[in-house]
């Protein structure tokens, strides 16, 4: 395979309370190949999203280094396309003036900004929409909103954080496809954290299992399935087995998280 | 989830139930609304007039409604004048305290040494009586405008400040953040996502601001004046003019009602999507 366009060596988080020390993340090592969709898979307090908001420059690392295409990033770079389960629409802008909000940061005049988005409504699903306030939206609707920004952000890397965490189970299914069928489209590499095992298998090309607090990576798995993947993939017993083996793994280190936090 | 399910993959735009604005209200649940008090009202004006007529009691002490509203047309010429003077000093006062209030509100958001240097001040600016202040703003500044002014404006700034301040605060935080990671620069961030945030707090401080700049006004007539309604009623009531009197307080009364049904028009047209009906 070619060059990572990700790479994390080593890197650890230690947040300091009151003199006392907590560990998030210890020594978390990662590649992300081009056009690559990897999952991260972990327990609730793993220290997923601190990773995120490391990798986006929100938060300084305790030690450790991240590349991008080989060279070193650091501090808010704004190489990555962020996007969290919580939509984060400006509910005093339209549909198309959320989508448009990271052009209008880049400095694109309004008018081009607005074209560009309008002409990717339908794809996202949103046709007729776009004067729409986001609480006219339902959920699925509104995430798919948040997406359509996070993709005129035109990043290379997509980092996106239990996206579909809040959407009911068959609005879940459908953008899961809906997602597929956009990366490989946009030929983009997408960095996926989430807690559903479903979801992780379904979606991507490798998978990382994280270790509860402090988080560090305890399992690298790649999925064989062969794509297009789709929703019965579920029943296939490649995939049954695969989640057995995950789901083991992940039960241990809920359990061991759950004792340490009991004690 | 109601809505059916169109496609596997959401292309079409009717995949989802969506929720129309819901803004029209029908006549019947309009009616349903409003009625009830307005029969209150006017029940309370039947009783008011009936207890005059009936009990002969003197105008001086009770007018009826109905003597009011006749002296309000009667006296009309006389009021106008001295409306007009109190609404200048209440628009001017309202908008010195406003600015001042925007200002003061930005300037402590953007900075906590700001906020630690003024903030008591500012409360404590509240504690003092605005009533006790005023004789000695005419001692200042004499009998013109400028002292009802500032009066108004020192009642105002408060309500605008305060809630300016919350609103700012109330950006939210991932939202601010999101926005940092696509390299928004703190300008950017700040009418893009503050100022937005904080406008329905706004809106709230200016209702009750407005609302009590036309109080302001009066106070500060009241304690020396040669013109304006304020001046009127203190007139009025030297010479037992009772129902002149009622009329005053009515036209304040409704100047304020008119002044903040400005402001809430103002707050539906800017806060569409408040109003735009949803879940």
């Amino acid at each position: 395979m070619s060059l990572p366009k990700l790479q994390v060596e080593g890197l650890s988080k230690v947040f300091g309370v009151n003199g006392a020390s907590f560990p998030v993340l210890e020594g978390v090592d990662l590649v992300v190949f081009p056009r690559e969709f990897v999952s991260i898979l972990g327990p609730s307090g793993c220290g997923k999203s601190s990773l995120f908001n490391i990798l986006v420059g929100l938060l300084p690392p305790t030690s450790g280094t991240i590349r991008c295409d080989g060279t070193p990033v650091q501090g808010v770079s704004g190489l990555f396309g962020y996007m969290l389960q919580r939509d984060l629409l400006l509910p005093w802008r339209t549909v198309l003036g959320n989508a448009i909000i990271p052009l209008e940061i880049g400095g694109t005049p309004r008018e081009k900004a607005l074209a560009e988005a309008r002409a990717l409504l339908p794809q996202f699903g949103l046709q007729g929409f776009g004067d729409y306030y986001p609480a006219m939206l339902s959920g699925g609707m509104r995430q798919r909103v948040a997406l359509l920004r996070t993709f005129l952000q035109h990043r290379d890397i997509l980092l996106l954080d239990e996206p579909f965490g809040a959407l009911d189970a068959m609005t879940r299914s459908l953008m899961q496809q809906w997602l597929l069928g956009l990366w490989q489209e946009w030929k983009s590499t997408i960095l996926f954290v989430t807690h559903d095992v479903d979801e992780a298998i379904l979606l991507s090309d490798r998978i990382y299992v994280m270790t509860a607090r402090p988080g560090r990576v305890k399992l690298e798995k790649t999925v064989t399935l062969t794509r297009p993947r789709p929703p019965v993939a579920e029943i296939l017993p490649e995939f049954t087995s695969l989640k057995r083996e995950l789901l083991e793994m992940i039960q241990e280190e809920s359990v061991r998280a759950f004792q340490e936090e009991a004690s | 989830m109601t809505g059916p399910l169109a496609s596997p993959v959401l292309r079409a735009a009717g995949a989802e139930r969506i929720y129309p604005s819901a803004s029209r209200i029908p006549p019947a649940r309009r009616l349903a609304r409003y009625l009830p008090p307005a029969l209150v009202i006017l029940g309370f004006l039947i009783l008011w007039q009936g207890i005059v007529s009936l009990g002969r009691v003197d105008p001086y002490i009770l007018p009826s409604p109905l003597r009011i509203l006749k002296t309000l047309l009667e006296s009309w010429g006389t009021i106008l004048p001295h409306l007009e003077t109190t609404l200048a000093e209440t628009l001017l006062g309202f908008g010195l305290g406003f600015a001042s209030g925007i200002l003061l509100a930005a300037a402590i958001a953007f900075s906590t040494t700001v906020e630690r240097a003024f903030y008591p001040l500012i409360i404590a600016s509240q504690t003092i009586p605005v009533i006790a202040i005023a004789p000695l703003l005419v001692v200042w500044f004499g009998y013109g405008m400028l002292p009802k002014i500032i009066v108004t404006a020192l009642i105002v700034f408060f309500p605008i400040t305060v809630n300016a301040v919350d609103g700012l605060r109330s950006a939210d935080r991932d939202l601010i953040n999101l926005l940092r990671t696509m390299l928004a620069t703190p300008a950017q961030l700040f009418f893009k996502v503050r100022v937005p945030s904080a406008l329905p707090y706004l809106f709230s401080g200016t209702k009750v601001g407005i609302t009590y700049s036309v109080i302001g006004a009066v106070i500060g007539e009241w304690v020396g004046a040669q013109e304006g309604i304020g001046y009127l009623m203190i007139v009025a009531n030297a010479q037992l003019q009772t129902d002149l009197m009622f009329a005053s307080i009515l036209v304040l009364s409704v100047l304020g009602i008119v002044l903040f049904a400005l402001v809430a028009g103002m707050e539906r047209l800017s806060l569409k999507w408040k109003f735009a009906g949803g879940l």
